[in-house]
């Protein structure tokens, strides 16, 4: 067992009002597994998605990586856990607009330090098939290109958990396809994907896909019927 | 890559902003070395004036000192002392004294306590018709010197005439066409001639000196002289006829005393006064130049800090701006596992670097305004003169600092952003 969510929960105000975006949420998730949220929106999916990162600390709940929660880590340690052990994918990209393909792709090695890290960078844009577009900013790319240069960055450091919030929403479907099939990929070879999403196309490609509605988890059985109909 | 080459990058992407922010650093920086350097060229001009006025003092103070060398020594004025009774009107328009006084009074002048008249001359003068040869001249009687009792003899300016000869005036020698050694017979006394003085332009051509004794004896004024010429007299002060006149008057009370002036007497004078006039024009131009740098070293001292606050400002207003506009960015370096004080980091060195290159170009802008606008004297160059590493070093270290504390809350409020709040949009 790669994860665990113990009764996570999380609440937002939003003026006068509590908005609970994640209720109570349990989930174990082994190495290798290629797992699909699948959720409205606005039902709490980048919410659980943060707080399994380490980039929000939850309510109440535990997020255990291998027995180590990381919320009880200072927070220059929880950042050198995230860098060495978390990817991270946006709908947004989030690019880094002034550097190039390759820069954007080794921003990870300013966290951490990694020998040989240009070669490293190198391979994977190449695996990604961008290797002509190594020294053009993302502004010149396309939205495809953009993607799969995210997804390098989310890759450079090995990580054991990759989290993929909406990867596909901005893309066509052959970018999907292109962006599906690298994330099916990482985990033949051991790594972990969580990914929450609202396409239907995403979630075909995951092995266990689970429900998510108003911050809770759909049953699974409950989810085969959602999903079916 | 590094956080160097993440930061440079950045500044050559959003060019505005780290062009707004350099322009701002460089106005500073500019700013504090253009009035460093104005008030140095301010004070280099000062000094250079300063000491050309003070080697006119010195030269005006030289002439002034060798003009009263000059009166007091050889060259010094002369006073004329008169009897009471001489009607100086008269004297003035015949240059004939007809008063008289006992010759006692030289003894009584030579053994007082004195001190700014030196060399006395009794004498007797009376235009008469010499009966021999039936002209007109000046018989003068003098003795030569009466020695000061209180003092060494100095060496005798004029010389003595001893008894039976006579020295003569250069008109009274050639009309009567004599000559050294040749006799004479005046008023049935004999005579010889010891001596012709060159032509003087004076009433000295017109005159005959015999020995006073004798001149008494001719003139009938046994014991009694007409006048006592001091020669040399040495009284730098001021109005000195009026001192001497006060000295004198305590002992020889009712004698006239006038100033026979010689030129050295208007020299040293004009001296006096050029040299005061240089004193005073001195002080007045150190007291501008004092002015001038101080009201320009005011100046400075409001300009400077509103400026450099002002451009502190507009950095920190230009950080904020840009740590909003990255937000986004911020969020994902710190997910991607960057820690706090990296993304501070990136902050604070991007203004340290616009800082070090405001600086430079600051330091160059500004040194350029000081020699541009800065005046100095003709024979100092500007570029030279002006030029200060330490300042130099000074705005290397003022502006990276400046730009750096500017940057610094924007910096601090990047470093805690929350990257949740940016990445959980969409
Ligand atoms: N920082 C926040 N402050 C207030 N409300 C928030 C915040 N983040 C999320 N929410 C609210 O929590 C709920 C879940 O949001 P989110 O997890 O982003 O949903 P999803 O990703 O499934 O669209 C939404 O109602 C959203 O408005
Ligand atoms: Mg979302």
């Amino acid at each position: 067992m790669l994860l665990e969510l113990v009764e996570l929960s999380k609440s937002f105000k939003s003026g006068s009002k509590r908005v609970q975006a994640v209720d109570g949420i349990s989930l174990t998730v082994d190495a290798g597994e290629f797992l699909a949220i699948k959720g409205p929106s606005g039902c709490g999916k980048s919410t659980l998605l943060l707080m399994v990162g380490g980039l929000l600390s939850p309510d109440s709940g535990e997020v255990l990586i291998e027995g180590t929660n990381p919320y009880k880590l200072s927070n220059d340690q929880r950042a050198r856990y995230r860098s060495t052990h978390m990817g991270f994918v946006f709908q947004q990209f989030h690019l880094i607009p002034y550097l190039n393909v390759l820069d954007n792709v080794l921003t990870p090695a300013l966290a951490t330090n990694l020998s040989q890290a240009k070669e490293r960078a190198k391979e994977l844009i190449e695996q990604f098939g961008l290797e002509h577009r190594l020294h053009h900013t993302p502004a010149e790319l396309s939205t495809g290109e953009k993607q799969r240069v995210a997804l390098a960055r989310a890759l450079f450091h090995q990580p054991k958990i990759l989290l993929a919030d909406e990867p596909t929403g901005n893309l066509d479907s052959e970018n999907s396809e292109i962006v599906l099939k690298a994330l099916s990929e990482f985990t033949k070879e051991g790594g972990c994907v969580l990914m929450v999403t609202h396409d239907d196309q995403a979630v075909k490609s995951a092995e266990r896909v689970l429900g998510i509605n108003a911050g809770r988890l759909i049953p699974e059985s409950e989810t085969e019927v959602l999903l079916n109909s | 890559m590094s956080l160097f080459r993440l930061i440079l990058q950045e500044m050559q992407h959003r060019k505005i902003n780290f062009l707004l922010g350099l322009v701002s650093v460089v106005i500073a920086v500019a700013c504090l070395v253009a009035a460093l350097t104005l008030l140095q060229a301010d004070e280099i001009q000062t000094a250079f004036i300063l000491e050309k006025k003070a080697d006119e003092v010195k030269e005006a103070g030289d002439q002034l000192e060798d003009a009263m060398r000059k009166i007091t020594k050889g060259l010094g004025f002369n006073i004329l002392i008169l009897p009471s009774n001489q009607d100086l009107n008269e004297f003035h328009l015949t240059g004939i004294v007809s008063g008289t006084m006992p010759e006692e009074n030289v003894k009584i002048l030579a053994e007082s306590k004195i001190v700014t008249v030196n060399h006395l001359l009794p004498m007797v003068a009376k235009k008469i018709t010499w009966p021999e040869k039936k002209c007109e001249v000046i018989l003068t009687g003098t003795r030569g010197e009466v020695p000061l009792r209180h003092r060494a003899l100095k060496k005798p300016l004029q010389q003595q005439v001893p008894k039976g000869t006579m020295v003569m005036g250069y008109q009274i020698q050639q009309k009567l066409g004599l000559n050294v050694n040749d006799k004479v017979k005046l008023m049935g006394k004999d005579f010889k001639i010891t001596q012709c003085y060159p032509e003087r332009g004076t009433a000295d051509d017109s005159t005959v000196w015999i020995n006073l004794e004798e001149a008494q004896e001719l003139l009938k004024m046994q014991n009694l002289v007409n006048a006592i010429l001091a020669l040399e007299c040495n009284c730098a002060a001021k109005d000195r006829v009026a001192q001497i006149r006060e000295e004198i008057g305590k002992i020889l009370p009712g004698t006239q005393i006038i100033e026979r002036g010689p030129p050295a007497l208007a020299r040293a004078e004009a001296r006096n006064q050029a040299h005061a006039s240089a004193v005073a024009s001195l002080e007045q131009e150190k007291a501008n130049r004092l002015q001038m740098i101080k009201r320009h070293a005011d100046f400075a001292a409001v300009l400077v800090p509103l400026v450099v606050l002002g451009c502190g400002a507009w950095i920190g207003f230009l950080s904020l701006e840009n740590v909003r506009r990255r937000a986004p960015e911020i969020g994902v370096l710190r997910a991607i596992g960057l820690r706090s004080t990296q993304v501070f980091g990136i902050f604070i060195i991007k203004a340290f670097l616009i800082g070090v290159i405001g600086a430079l170009i600051g330091y160059f802008l500004g040194y350029g305004i000081g020699i541009t606008w800065g005046s100095l004297p003709a024979s100092v160059n500007p570029q030279e003169a002006l030029f200060s590493g330490r300042w130099l070093l000074l705005s290397l270290i003022f502006a990276p600092v400046l730009a750096s504390l500017s940057s610094w809350i924007p910096a601090l409020l990047a470093a805690r952003q929350d990257p949740a709040t940016i990445l959980q949009e969409g």
